[in-house]
Formats: structure tokens, C-alpha cells, sequence
């Protein structure tokens, strides 16, 4: 249940923002993160965000997309800390030995893009629509219309749609990237 | 025990949220259960990773991908063989001189929590400015050799990430640069080990969203 003083709908976004943050990210930083993605959202200035619409979309899903743009900003961060600490003396930078990304840093990397597209193209040769639903939604289609195209049911398509996500998360995290 | 029908019943209702293709009263229960049971919450933010990636994907292939852009500060660019008479001098300079600030004791200073300690930011005021800053302004911070400049959308995305000698960055026409009528940036200042000192806190500029918020 959820809680019920006024500022409750703060307190549970704060426990899933620490729970979902705990998964991906260091714990000497899983606070820093969620504070700095609570913050965006109090900035924005939600009293009570649910049933309300922030940037087009369900302003819980708006801020659960905070939260993932502030851990992507926190591997980029690492990224750059990486690429300017200062070289060893007499160690040329291209064999200079990087560390290799962990399955938690490609999560959030541009390399995923790549992987991603690799992956859906996978999907296509094992049958079923998923690759050509997946492929749509790249192209910006949005779901409904995709539905109508293929004329399947609506409530039939969410649901296969869910799977095909599945299935995709199931493909990167075989190569490395969890999802 | 939950059944393979509540699942299934759970993952149509989540695709149908996140497409904005549910009535009032439904989309009010997947917020509530986002906000309550860490499964949803979990389920929820695993599909909007996807879902941000495919979009990403699709950016990508309409050559509107483009990456952060990171400067680097001269004296990186060029290499550091070209400071190498100056770092000797300044070696020198160090052991002759006492320091005026003692060094930690090796371990990396934290800065998150502690107001005293974060830098002060100047310019833009927070929150200020109806169009997008040009320049930045902060307390310089005088055991840092350089500092990192974050500057964010209102979504808290990463727009521009800039590494600055001076305590000011100035965005011109030339600098790859957002254009941003409101959002967030935070300012860390680095040592010469690479080692953040302090930062400062994540502070918007920028006026209201165009919702009002």
C-alpha cells in the first residue's frame, strides 16, 4: 500500500529511484544519483505526478526516465574521468591498458545502439514479427499504429510487444549489456 | 503466487502506460504500483531503457545521433611532452615552496552533503534567464587543475560536458553547444591526478517549463 501523508508519492518514488539505482550503479553512489534525479523532478515542480502528463508522457514514467538519464550521465562522467586522467609517463596512449567496460557500464553506453540494432536483426531470423514490431518502433511508429498495421488486436499486440522487449533484453544481456 | 494471466494482464498494462493508450483510471493504478511494488518499478524502468534505445537507434539512423561532445583542456590536447620544461619548473617551485593548502591524506575528498564545501556557483543566477546562458561563472577553487562543466536538459540528460582551466566557460558559436532554454549544470573541479575535489550542487538555470512547471 501506499503511504499516506501528502508528500507519500516522494517518499515511494524515492524507495523504487534507490531500489532500481541499487541494481546499476556503485553503492557509494546509488544516494548521489537518486538525489540529483529527485531533484530534477522537484524542480519540475510535481505536487502529486500521478494521472499527470510531463513532456507527453505519464509523469511517473517522465520520472523514471529521469532516473535513467542520471545514471547515463553518471558512465558518462566515468568515461570522461577515464579518458583524461593523466597517462603513464613513457607508456604511449594506445597501449596504454584500459579497463574493460563491465556489463553495468555498456548498459548505459552509445555501444548499445549498435548492439541493439545487431540484436533485433537476430531476432528476424528466428521467426515470429517481434524484428519487424521492434524495427517499427525504431522508425518512430508508435504502438497503436503498429497494431492497426498489423491488424492485430490491441491488447493481444501490448502483449507480444512486452515479450519482444523481453526477448531483445534477453539478447543484450547475452552480449554483455543488461537491459 | 502470481499466475502467468496476471503477467501477461501486468505487461499489456505497461506497454499500453508507457504508449499513453490507457484510461484515466487504469493508468492511475500503474502509477501506484510503480510507485509501491519495486517489481513494477523495475519492469517499468527496463522497458523505458528498451524503449529509449530503440529511439536512440532511431536517431542514429537518421544521422541525428550525435555524441557528447567532451573538450579537453589545452595542455591535454597538445600532449603532456610539451609542458615537460614547465612541470620541472613547477616540481621545483613545489619542493621550494611551502604549500599553502595541506594535502588530503590521500583518500578522495567527498563533497556530496556538505554545503560548505560544494562551489559556488555565480552565473546565470539559479533559475534566471529567459533564453539559454552563454556564460558560466564559479568560484574558483585554487588546487584544482581544471574543472568539468555538465550541462543538462530539464529531463536531467547530459547535453554538453566541458573541461575548462578557468573558472568561467563561455559558450560561443563555436563551442558544440545545446540550445537550451532551461536546464541543470554542475561544476566538479579535478587535480592534477585526475581526482575530483568538490563539486557543486546540480542547479538550474533557465525560466519555467513551457507546462508551467
Amino acid at each position: 500500500m501506499a503511504r499516506s501523508h501528502p508528500e507519500s508519492w516522494l517518499d515511494d518514488l524515492r524507495d523504487r529511484f534507490l531500489a532500481i539505482a541499487r541494481r546499476r550503479v556503485p553503492a557509494d553512489v546509488v544516494e548521489d544519483l537518486t538525489q540529483d534525479a529527485l531533484r530534477v523532478v522537484l524542480e519540475r515542480g510535481l505536487d502529486d505526478p500521478r494521472a499527470h502528463d510531463v513532456d507527453g508522457r505519464p509523469a511517473i514514467a517522465w520520472c523514471l526516465q529521469v532516473l535513467r538519464n542520471t545514471i547515463g550521465n553518471y558512465y558518462q562522467r566515468e568515461r570522461t574521468r577515464t579518458s583524461l586522467a593523466p597517462e603513464v609517463e613513457g607508456e604511449p596512449e594506445p597501449h596504454t591498458p584500459k579497463a574493460p567496460r563491465t556489463p553495468l557500464e555498456s548498459l548505459e553506453t552509445r555501444q548499445t545502439v549498435t548492439v541493439l540494432l545487431e540484436s533485433i536483426d537476430e531476432m528476424a531470423g528466428s521467426g515470429g514479427e517481434c524484428a519487424r514490431y521492434l524495427h517499427e518502433l525504431v522508425h518512430g511508429k508508435a504502438p497503436a499504429d503498429i497494431a492497426a498495421g498489423a491488424g492485430v488486436p490491441a491488447a493481444a499486440f501490448y502483449r507480444r510487444l512486452y515479450r519482444c522487449r523481453q526477448r531483445l533484453r534477453e539478447l543484450l544481456l547475452a552480449r554483455g549489456i543488461l537491459a | 503466487m502470481t499466475s502467468s494471466d496476471d503477467l501477461a494482464d501486468r505487461d499489456e498494462r505497461l506497454e499500453r502506460y508507457l504508449a499513453g493508450d490507457l484510461d484515466a483510471a487504469a493508468r492511475r493504478d500503474v502509477d501506484e504500483e510503480i510507485l509501491t511494488d519495486d517489481a513494477m518499478a523495475e519492469a517499468a524502468y527496463a522497458s523505458l531503457n528498451v524503449e529509449s534505445a530503440l529511439a536512440e537507434a532511431g536517431r542514429a539512423r537518421s544521422g541525428a545521433l550525435r555524441p557528447v561532445p567532451v573538450s579537453r583542456p589545452w595542455w591535454r590536447a597538445q600532449g603532456w611532452r610539451t609542458l615537460l620544461p614547465l612541470g620541472a619548473a613547477l616540481a621545483a617551485a613545489i619542493l621550494l615552496i611551502p604549500r599553502m593548502t595541506p594535502a588530503p591524506d590521500g583518500t578522495a575528498p567527498t563533497f556530496r552533503g556538505d554545503d560548505a564545501a560544494e562551489i559556488q556557483l555565480l552565473e546565470p543566477p539559479v533559475g534566471g534567464g529567459p533564453v539559454g546562458p552563454t556564460v558560466f561563472r564559479w568560484e574558483a577553487v585554487p588546487e584544482a587543475s581544471y574543472y568539468r562543466v555538465e550541462i543538462l536538459d530539464d529531463t536531467g540528460r547530459l547535453v554538453t560536458e566541458e573541461v575548462v582551466t578557468d573558472p568561467r566557460l563561455d559558450l560561443t558559436p563555436d563551442t558544440p553547444r545545446p540550445s537550451l532554454a532551461r536546464g541543470y549544470w554542475r561544476v566538479t573541479a579535478v587535480d592534477a591526478r585526475g581526482r575530483d575535489l568538490r563539486g557543486s550542487a546540480l542547479t538550474r538555470f533557465g525560466g519555467p517549463a513551457p507546462d508551467g512547471r
